[in-house]
């Protein structure tokens, strides 16, 4: 371990990989703010540009893309009443307020703070859990990889949208997707139409981009006809403080907070599908009906905020716990981050720490630097910030059509891929028009090859016959989890979780948040 | 949305049919292998996807004839101009970008994109055109030595 230690900190410790992740984290920051713009975009667009970089500082930028997004989108929730993404929705009931207060700074450096805590925290909870359970899962045969596979495919249809039904399709045309090119197991073509390019499936760039970036654009395109062709403008007497910024009396006031929303972030991570937008309302929940002034919030309580932003960037780390254990997804981001993984060489998964530990162990160190990153970057450049939110869309959306089409053309080295990244987005508008999930969609055709593989090998071993099962209790496990979530989330729990959330007091609605967010 | 999802549940499980019928038989190609066809996972998947499709549609079928809920449909007329007129620009841009390169198609496709986004000021304009395009260009050139269009 130390050897691989040793190697990580050389790997990582130069200026250039350094410099990769402050870029990473300033341009996710950035993105992130962006009210209508979000970390899973930004994540799909750079990853054309890490071809060249070695696997752990492209994997380390890339993560810092993931945590800068989780921070920056409290700054338009706080400067604007517009949530820079769906999860930073809570932070604008006790964001805006404040603003409204004179405490613009305050709430800034509050929800930088608690960003900055609850993603260190959850990163060393990622370090002490991956490999133990990496170890474990070594032991697990196809069969129980199988019906785990299963089980995240059906529990993130089952909490992702409000149809069930569409979800698990957007979930099955995603696997669908990954099903063109050379069959795994027999090595004959299979629905390639033909075309050479397809003999090693559809490039995972061409989806990404497509149904995540230009999709988003189309969309927003759309929005755009009705008249708003810019962001609102922030007031100048509002980004002024009256009191001071951050104190130790404001640090005593919200470390609980803090503390309660980077365990329920770090927990809800963990677990496939919930995503960053449940686990900040739940921790907001938690706090407020914790509090001893529980009538404060959604007024201005700066307990509000922080319990918000720990919660939305605690699962950023945490949501890689599944990802290099058990080489599960449970996010739009992680299953980009998964793919990136996977285009560097690497295979997430309990291999992995076997297979490339150093660059595990470089991701990790890169990711404690990201963190540190988080809270410079946020410090230094929130005034700037505040500023880059009001971009105008008749800047800022061509720029990023033209970067779609980079980005497609640089992973598959041609325009067959452009063509591709063009129909995905055509795809992606209408799914986002229909309601038709994407994490479902993006995690599928992430998985795809591994489902196939181990759904086939265990009808193989099995020899088709349902009775083997028996002799494999974590797969039945799994299964019964997939059907009880199915049961509890899909049909019970669908109309009560709705409820929920509409009955979350606001003492002022924000604007819509912005969809395809990383939950 | 239950017109929208009767409609979409009709013509995805359309697609589950040909998928099972037509395009997997006839695009995967025959020869000796051990264990499960390759047409097997995706028959599987057609399969479930077709079934899903049908619930879909007959939920929003019952819903209907329910009385159907007040939402607004998701796309109207005017949405589906503007999202051809944009798909039509980013289709051109490409094309554009193919046959002449980056260095002559990037700047294009932007500028046609900001005056279609209602942008008028000329400097604006012409900034936004050739700057981000130039910085991708030596960025992928000399950092990353990437291939461009």
């Amino acid at each position: 371990m130390i050897e691989y230690m040793s190697i990580a900190a050389g790997e990582i410790l130069t200026p250039t990989v350094i410099g990769y992740i402050i870029l990473g984290v300033l341009i996710g920051y950035i993105v992130g703010a962006l009210p209508g713009m979000n970390r899973t975009t930004a994540i799909a667009l750079a990853i054309p540009f890490t071809f060249t970089m070695p696997p752990a500082a492209a994997l380390s930028f890339l993560i810092g893309i993931n945590k800068g997004g989780a921070a920056g989108a409290a700054v338009s929730a706080i400067l604007l009443n517009v949530p820079g993404e769906p999860s930073a929705v809570v932070t604008t009931y006790d964001g805006y307020p404040m603003t409204k207060q004179g405490k613009a700074q305050k709430a800034l450096v509050i929800a930088l703070v608690a960003s900055v805590v609850g993603d260190l925290l959850a990163t060393v909870v990622l370090i002490l859990l991956a490999q133990p359970v990496a170890r474990f899962a070594i032991g697990l045969g196809p069969i129980e990889l199988a019906s785990i596979l299963i089980f995240s495919i059906t529990f993130i249809a089952a909490v992702s949208g409000d149809s069930f039904y569409k979800a698990l399709i957007a979930g099955i045309l995603g696997l669908l997707l990954s099903a063109p090119g050379i069959d795994i197991e027999t090595g004959l073509p299979r629905m390639t139409f033909g075309l050479l390019e397809l003999y090693d499936g559809i490039p995972l760039l061409a989806v990404a981009i497509g149904t995540l970036a230009l999709s988003e654009i189309l969309v927003q395109i759309d929005e755009g006809w009705r008249g708003d062709h810019r962001y609102p403008q922030v007031a100048a007497d509002k980004a002024k403080d009256s009191e001071p910024v951050f104190g130790m009396k404001d640090a005593v006031q919200v470390a609980p907070s803090i503390l309660r929303g980077s365990l329920v972030g770090t927990l809800v991570g963990i677990l496939p599908g919930l995503g960053a937008t449940l686990a900040s309302f739940l921790a907001y929940t938690w706090v407020r009906q914790s509090s001893k002034t529980p009538e404060a919030f959604g007024k201005g309580a700066p307990e509000g905020v922080a319990a918000s932003e720990s919660a939305d960037n605690a699962t950023v780390p945490a949501a890689l716990i599944p990802v290099f254990a058990i080489g599960v997804p449970g996010s739009l981001s992680t299953a980009l981050l998964m793919g990136a993984f996977m285009m560097h060489g690497l295979t997430p998964g309990p291999f992995l720490f076997k297979e490339s530990g150093s660059v595990v162990f470089g991701i990790y160190l890169g990711m404690l630097l990201a963190s540190a990153a988080l809270l410079l970057v946020g410090l230094f450049g929130q005034r700037i910030f505040s500023m880059v939110i009001q971009i105008r869309k008749s800047v800022l959306l061509p720029v990023i059509v033209f970067l779609c089409i980079v980005g497609a053309y640089m992973e598959a080295g041609g325009m067959f891929g452009v063509y591709l990244m063009l129909v995905f987005g055509f795809v992606g508008y209408f799914m986002k028009k229909f309601d038709y999930s994407f994490v479902t969609f993006v995690v599928g055709y992430v998985l795809g090859p591994m489902a196939e593989l181990t759904i086939r090998q265990s009808l193989i071993i099995s020899d088709s016959n349902p009775a083997a099962l028996i002799d494999h209790p974590i797969a039945i496990l799994f299964l019964l989890l997939a059907v009880f979530s199915i049961w509890r989330f899909a049909i019970a729990g669908a109309r009560s979780m709705q409820i929920d959330r509409a009955a979350t007091p606001t003492d002022e609605p924000s604007d819509t948040p912005p969809e395809g967010g990383d939950r | 949305m239950e017109k929208a999802d009767l409609a979409g549940g009709i013509a995805l499980a359309l697609v589950g049919v040909l998928l099972i019928f037509v395009v997997i038989p006839l695009d995967t190609e025959e020869g000796m292998y051990f264990g499960l066809p390759p047409t097997f996972f995706p028959t599987l998947l057609s399969i479930g996807l077709t079934l899903l499709a049908i619930a879909l549609a007959t939920k929003a079928w019952f819903r209907l004839r329910a009385g159907g809920t007040l939402q607004q449909a998701p796309i109207r007329l005017r949405n589906l101009l503007m999202f051809a007129i944009a798909a039509a620009l980013v289709v051109a841009g490409a094309v554009v970008i193919d046959f002449f390169g980056m260095i002559v198609g990037g700047p294009l496709l932007i500028a046609a994109f900001m005056l279609f986004l209602g942008e008028r000021s000329v400097i604006r304009v012409l900034a936004t055109a050739t700057l981000p395009v130039a910085a991708v260009y030596l960025l992928a050139t000399y950092v990353l030595r990437a291939p461009l269009p």
